[in-house]
């Protein structure tokens, strides 16, 4: 039985969202279910024994997509019903107590209604009368609460098509199924591999999160699994903001959080944005495949296709990256996939890879090791993952580093080895190296590294004067791999002694060499 | 800090910069404009002034043969050199591309072409203030 705190402080809008939730999941199914009938559709060509079977169970599992789409879209109106009993019932909940309380009157948990001593006379009778009425409430709600509980009893798991398959084999809700973070990705999708559609559909239902976040999940799939993530996490933020907000008077801290909220969902809304724009030849199909509000937040966001593209670049930014300003890493992207484009690649991926924890201060932050130790396990896993995923053969891979991010990708290459063909280091303060024949590229020989190791700095970009807190300059002569041209950018005043900061970030500018260059490095062509 | 031409004024002068030289290629030349937008010039990471833009076009130019591209790019050469742009980059024959900047109000353009027989025509405004003054400071 539900008691007057219980329905006193319940929040009947929860059954709302996860009603809109649960509605987004089944459509995303249902889709899931036409994709499948478009492949049957193209497969009517296809003769034989292998294109009966081939049929036969694309047919199979389109029926079962398309009944659990219909399953599932039975769950979001017995949410939707119930939420609006309650918030009736709450209603006058609130109702009974506004009037015991304007009687002296005091209502216990189980309903039952008393006069205080400084109940005004007749008390004892108006207690009574309420008392009927508030159990009568409860019952009201508890009866809305069995009823549906259990119409959402007959709609799962059985109904819903996600019961344990028979014959014991693996479940498709058998979490424990799926390989943990930091699993080699070519173990992860082999795991992904074994799972019928219908499982895989299963497990985009249910563990977006941890789907998303794991290294070898195909970047379609993991895209799907992290926009459930994107708008859960938004959604939570959403939340903690208004709490927060609401507040009249709040903390250092809270205001502090208040703060850092407010940088995330910015972030966050850039990402969204860019997600929503529709693909073009400046703008590539956008995938995501990472996103997190943790810490300073993580925003890995592909440019194209990185399972089917020729060339495929992953950037790692720099000092001050996080969630909260990835806009300005995510237009690079695109212009570095369009400047790929223009260096005669076929078919281009560029990832923007917010995906450790930067730096956020030149001093004292930029000039430690930590933060690329702590980010070095995580690239190098990203970078198998992609091996891992891609399909056909394989791609002409680039990393891409800016000023600290190249610190990231030369302690990656060092300590872990890192799965590229190429690297980049575009404004660095040095990449934890002596030489380039200290970097290991996977598939590459160590006397060849020096061919595929590129870096470039403008000639009034004051990162020069950082160069050696991390190792030599990769653009010296000494270092062993090639420079290729940027832009000399604009002098500072003789007071900066011609160094000028915003040099440090016009290596995307439209038209500056060192873009014609990257594009070049990504497409595969010589530099300049 | 200086003012500048106001962020519509830059989108239209680099819009006219790339249709002159648009208008040097060949008659079957189609042009196919890819971009024609504003992005930051700064980052919040480099301490320089906030809240500047460039405008932007990209064209990729359809319907030339490639064979041809060296004459283009020849005839581009010249007529920029004889309208007041100067050369900052011609890196053929390795690297198909030319880069050019008008000594005058200091808009960049450049030309590349690659090996899959496409060519491309990106223009680039200075950085300005998008309403032509600079930024209030706190």
């Amino acid at each position: 039985m539900i008691t007057v705190p219980d329905l006193r402080d319940a929040d009947p809008g929860v059954f709302t969202r996860h009603a809109q939730r649960w509605t987004y999941l089944a459509g995303r199914i249902a889709g899931r279910g036409r994709e499948l009938a478009d492949h049957l559709a193209a497969l009517t060509d296809w003769q034989g024994t292998a294109g009966d079977s081939a049929r036969a169970n694309l047919a199979e599992q389109h029926r079962k997509l398309t009944d659990v789409a219909e399953h599932l879209g039975g769950i979001p109106p017995v949410l939707t019903s119930v939420g609006d009993r309650l918030t009736q019932v709450q209603q006058r909940l609130h109702e009974a107590i506004g009037m015991a309380e304007d009687n002296a009157l005091h209502i216990q948990p189980d309903g039952t209604v008393r006069a205080t001593d400084f109940a005004p006379q007749g008390g004892d009778r108006l207690a009574a009368k309420l008392t009927t009425v508030v159990r009568f409430l409860l019952r009201e709600a508890t009866i809305a609460d069995e009823e549906a509980a259990a119409a959402l009893r007959g709609l799962t798991p059985h109904a819903t098509g996600f019961a344990p398959a028979a014959g014991g084999a693996p479940g498709t809700t058998a979490s424990g199924a799926m390989p943990a973070r930091g699993t080699a990705p070519a173990e992860v999708k082999r795991w992904w591999d074994s799972l019928t559609p219908q499982e895989q559909e299963a497990q985009l239902l249910a563990h977006p999160d941890q789907l998303g976040a794991l290294d070898g999940i195909p970047a379609v799939y993991r895209d799907r699994a992290n926009r459930v993530v994107l708008d859960t996490q938004r959604s939570a933020l959403d939340t903690e903001r208004a709490a927060l907000a609401a507040k009249p008077h709040r903390s250092d801290d809270e205001n502090h959080r208040l703060d850092d909220i407010d940088g995330k969902l910015r972030g966050l809304d850039a990402v969204t944005g860019r997600l929503n724009v529709a693909p073009s030849a400046a703008r590539l199909q956008p995938y995501l495949l990472g996103i997190s509000t943790d810490g300073n937040g993580r925003a890995i966001v592909a440019m194209g296709n990185p399972d089917t593209a020729t060339n495929v670049a992953t950037f790692v930014p720099g000092t001050g990256a996080k969630l909260a300003t990835c806009r300005g890493d995510l237009e690079r992207a695109d212009t570095m996939a369009l400047a790929a484009r223009k260096s005669g690649s076929p078919s281009t991926s560029v990832i923007t890879w917010v995906g450790y924890d930067a730096p956020q201060s030149i001093v004292p932050q930029a000039a430690e090791d930590r933060f690329a130790d702590g980010a070095k396990q995580d690239l190098e896993r990203f970078q198998d993952g992609l091996r891992a995923t891609h399909e056909g053969a394989p791609s002409h891979n680039t990393v891409i580093g800016h000023s600290y991010g190249t610190t990231v990708v030369g302690i990656t290459a060092r300590d872990e080895g890192l799965n590229a063909d190429d690297v980049v280091f575009v404004a660095s303060p040095g990449v934890g190296v002596e030489n380039a024949r200290g970097l290991h590229l996977v598939g590459v020989s160590p006397d060849q590294v020096g061919q595929h190791v590129h870096a470039t700095v403008a000639q009034h970009d004051p990162i020069r004067v950082a160069a050696g807190s991390h190792g030599p300059a990769p653009t010296g002569d000494d270092f062993g791999g090639t420079t290729f041209a940027s832009n000399p950018g604009a002098a500072g005043p003789w007071y900066e002694l011609g160094w000028n900061p915003s040099v440090h970030s016009q290596y995307w500018d439209p038209g500056n060499r060192a873009l014609d260059n990257m594009g070049n490095i990504i497409a595969g062509k010589p530099t300049s | 800090m200086q003012n500048t031409m106001t962020q519509t004024q830059a989108a239209q002068r680099v819009e006219e910069h790339a249709r002159r030289a648009l208008a040097v290629l060949p008659r079957q030349a189609r042009p196919e404009l890819l971009i024609a937008e504003t992005t930051q010039c700064d980052d919040p990471t480099d301490n320089g002034p906030l809240g500047r833009v460039i405008a932007s076009v990209e064209y990729q130019v359809h319907d030339l043969p490639p064979a041809g591209f060296g004459e283009d790019f020849d005839a581009l050469r010249t007529w920029w050199e004889a309208n007041d742009f100067r050369v900052l980059a011609d890196e053929r024959p390795a690297n198909p591309y030319l880069w050019v900047e008008h000594t005058g109000d200091g808009f960049r353009l450049a030309l590349k072409a690659n090996d899959l027989g496409e060519l491309y025509l990106t223009g680039s405004s200075p950085c300005v203030w998008p309403d032509g003054t600079p930024a209030p400071t706190e």
